[in-house]
């Protein structure tokens, strides 16, 4: 798929359009999805997308089944029994809710299940706070699941329908986590146009899943026994399940273009695919970011070529996997990569920052890659920082420097 | 250099890049407008920021809009703000709105404890619900001169046409958006009377809200 170089998030067709918040697009997503099992457990910041699915079953605007738990760990539980029974689920958490679910996470893409959740990103705590980074959703990168970030309310609204046809696709069968900004976008109102129930039937046809109980309730048969090390009797050994679950998930990356082209071609709405470019045709520094931290790099866009500094904004939306060969073709032609992590993988450094590097090590075109840890439990990530950051790694890739320990901006040290 | 915060200032010392981004945000954003909203938790200060960005967008001058309340806990009968932005162009800034355009204050009366005032931008506009003259409130308060700065006492409107939640809590919100017409003629009064007809439909309330609004629009004190 060709770099998207301009976001296309706007309203085109003349359908309805509301003023929702980043939460409410989400319920809406799940209620045109036509889900039938909802399970979760209220926390801030994702608790109004499951109030409006509540307000919608109540009023008959949605048919599906509202499952009560008293914890995030039974809300993934009972997501994933709905689901093998043959039931389009639908979930949503944040933070310290996601880390309870870690257990259940795996579960779920161990059995290849097509689940989408929603994760309103929020710091983890300790210290308790409520307010957003990518904490959250960065520490479960490991679990198996696809994991896409937003930057707008209108992505919101179109990622969930989109995650649906992902993760029930024949090629792959697994969970999808849509994450986007706690309060940045889940408790801020943006018009989001909404597609009609016809044009969302069309595109998301009935659940389609390899396991479907409740269609051989003659038949009992069970899901995952004990799995030995090594293959027996036509059984396949534990290893050979996660090869499988590898191997789909770096499949996830063409399929999820596929299904984007399918659906910018009935919405007229463009997301970019697995990565999305903003002025980077003739970028020799690429900022990267993902949600709320490439929207603001991009704000900073138009300061940063003003000084006579040719920058771009590359947005990560699909974090796993990891678009490694998109994001290489993307950065070809920049002599300098800097990026922004709302999130720390501890001890060593930003999450983008490292994968990044990886992606681009053992290849002839090699950047010069800075990263920057910012916005943590919601400290606000200003244009400043932006371009702050961006003349600090100037002046490293100008002296030829690559510092070991993390820089961190918009911090009191 | 006041408005930079702390943090700001720590890791950016280069204050002449400060202003060139100032200088630039001008032009690249000249049809951006940045609205906040200060009042007590319960006056609507979010539901205002909401329908006020809805007719911006039905407008049909400014497609691209965003509103958003103080993140965080809200505890009803505190100062709490809640902000809006407007645009002609993509909206890409996530952050609070430190310095808007036009301010709006729900309730004069949170003046004695917090004074947002200060944070409006030199040449900007000033709504405030209050009793009393705009030229009173403006000497009273140190408003600055190049500020616009309309008055109109909502309490009033609202026991002389019976605008109350139960009977005794005055509706503040609609009423304000009416008085904003008027400051800010990007929105026409019929499209905002629109809005708060198609929000209140639901509870026969409708029409007294819109009467409100109206009410304030046309009594509103400018100076």
């Amino acid at each position: 798929m060709e770099l998207k170089h301009e976001s296309n998030s706007q309203a085109t067709r003349g359908r309805h359009v509301e003023i929702l918040t980043g939460n409410h697009a989400a319920s809406h997503a799940a209620r045109m999805a036509r889900v039938d099992v909802v399970s979760a457990y209220p926390i801030t910041p994702q608790s109004p997308v499951v109030e409006k699915i509540s307000e919608f079953i109540a009023s008959g605007e949605m048919s599906a089944r509202m499952i009560r738990v008293e914890s995030e760990q039974s809300a993934m539980a009972s997501c994933i029994s709905a689901s093998i029974t043959g039931a389009r689920v639908f979930t949503a958490t944040s933070a310290n809710g996601l880390a309870y679910m870690n257990e259940q996470l795996a579960w779920a893409a161990g059995t290849r299940l097509p689940l989408v959740m929603c994760v309103v990103t929020r710091a983890l705590a300790a210290p308790w706070s409520v307010w957003t980074d990518h904490q959250d959703a960065i520490s479960q990168r490991d679990t198996g699941w696809m994991q896409v970030f937003c930057e707008d309310n209108q992505e919101i609204y179109d990622t969930v329908l989109e995650a649906y046809k992902v993760a029930e696709n024949d090629n792959i069968f697994l969970p999808i986590m849509v994450c986007f900004d706690g309060y940045i976008l889940s408790h801020t109102t943006m018009p989001v146009e909404l597609l009609s129930q016809n044009e969302v039937d069309t595109f998301l046809p009935s659940f389609n899943s390899h396991l479907k109980l409740h269609e051989k309730i003659d038949e009992p048969v069970g899901v995952n026994p004990v799995t030995l090390p090594d293959p027996r009797e036509g059984f396949p050994g534990y290893m050979e399940f996660r090869y499988r679950l590898q191997k789909t998930i770096e499949k996830a990356i063409d399929v999820f273009e596929d299904i984007e082209r399918d659906f910018a071609s009935l919405s007229g709405r463009n997301h970019g695919g697995v990565v999305r470019g903003y002025k980077m045709e003739d970028a020799d520094i690429a900022i990267v970011g993902m949600g709320s931290a490439s929207s603001q790099a991009k704000k900073a866009i138009p300061h940063l070529r003003e000084q006579g500094i040719k920058a771009g904004v590359l947005t990560i939306r699909l974090f796993r996997p990891f678009p490694k060969a998109r994001i290489r073709e993307a950065l070809k032609n920049v002599k300098q990569v800097v990026v922004f992590d709302r999130d720390v993988a501890y001890g060593l450094e930003g999450a983008i920052s490292a994968e990044l590097k990886s992606a681009l090590y053992n290849r002839k075109h090699q950047p010069h890659v800075q990263g920057f840890i910012v916005g943590l439990g919601g400290r606000d990530f200003k244009t400043e920082h932006v371009i702050h950051g961006t003349k600090m790694a100037m002046e490293y890739a100008e002296k030829n420097e690559v510092p070991d320990e993390t820089k961190w901006l918009g911090v009191d040290k | 250099m006041r408005k930079i915060n702390k943090i700001f200032t720590f890791t950016y010392n280069n204050y002449s890049d400060w202003r060139i981004i100032k200088m630039a945000s001008k032009n690249a954003d000249r049809a951006l407008v940045e609205i906040a909203f200060h009042g007590r938790g319960g006056q609507g200060g979010i539901t205002a920021s909401n329908l006020l960005v809805k007719a911006a967008y039905n407008t049909g001058k400014y497609p691209f809009v965003m509103a958003f309340p103080v993140f965080g806990p809200e505890r009803r009968g505190a100062p709490v703000g809640a902000y809006a932005r407007i645009s002609t162009h993509q909206l890409f800034d996530r952050t609070k709105i430190d310095e808007p355009d036009i301010m709006v204050i729900m309730d004069h009366s949170i003046l004695k404890s917090v004074n947002p005032i200060t944070s409006l931008k030199e040449g900007g506009t000033l709504l405030v619900n209050a009793p009393g003259t705009v030229n009173d409130f403006r000497k009273e308060y140190g408003v600055h001169p190049s500020i616009k700065l309309g008055i109109v006492d909502i309490l009033q409107i609202d026991i002389d046409i019976g605008l109350m939640i139960g009977g005794n809590i005055p509706i503040l919100n609609t009423p304000i958006l009416g008085a904003f017409c008027k400051l800010f003629e990007d929105i026409p009064l019929d499209v905002m009377l629109d809005v708060i007809k198609e929000k209140f439909s639901g509870n026969g309330k409708a029409t007294l809200n819109a009467k409100g609004a109206t009410i304030a629009f046309e009594s509103l004190q400018v100076s």
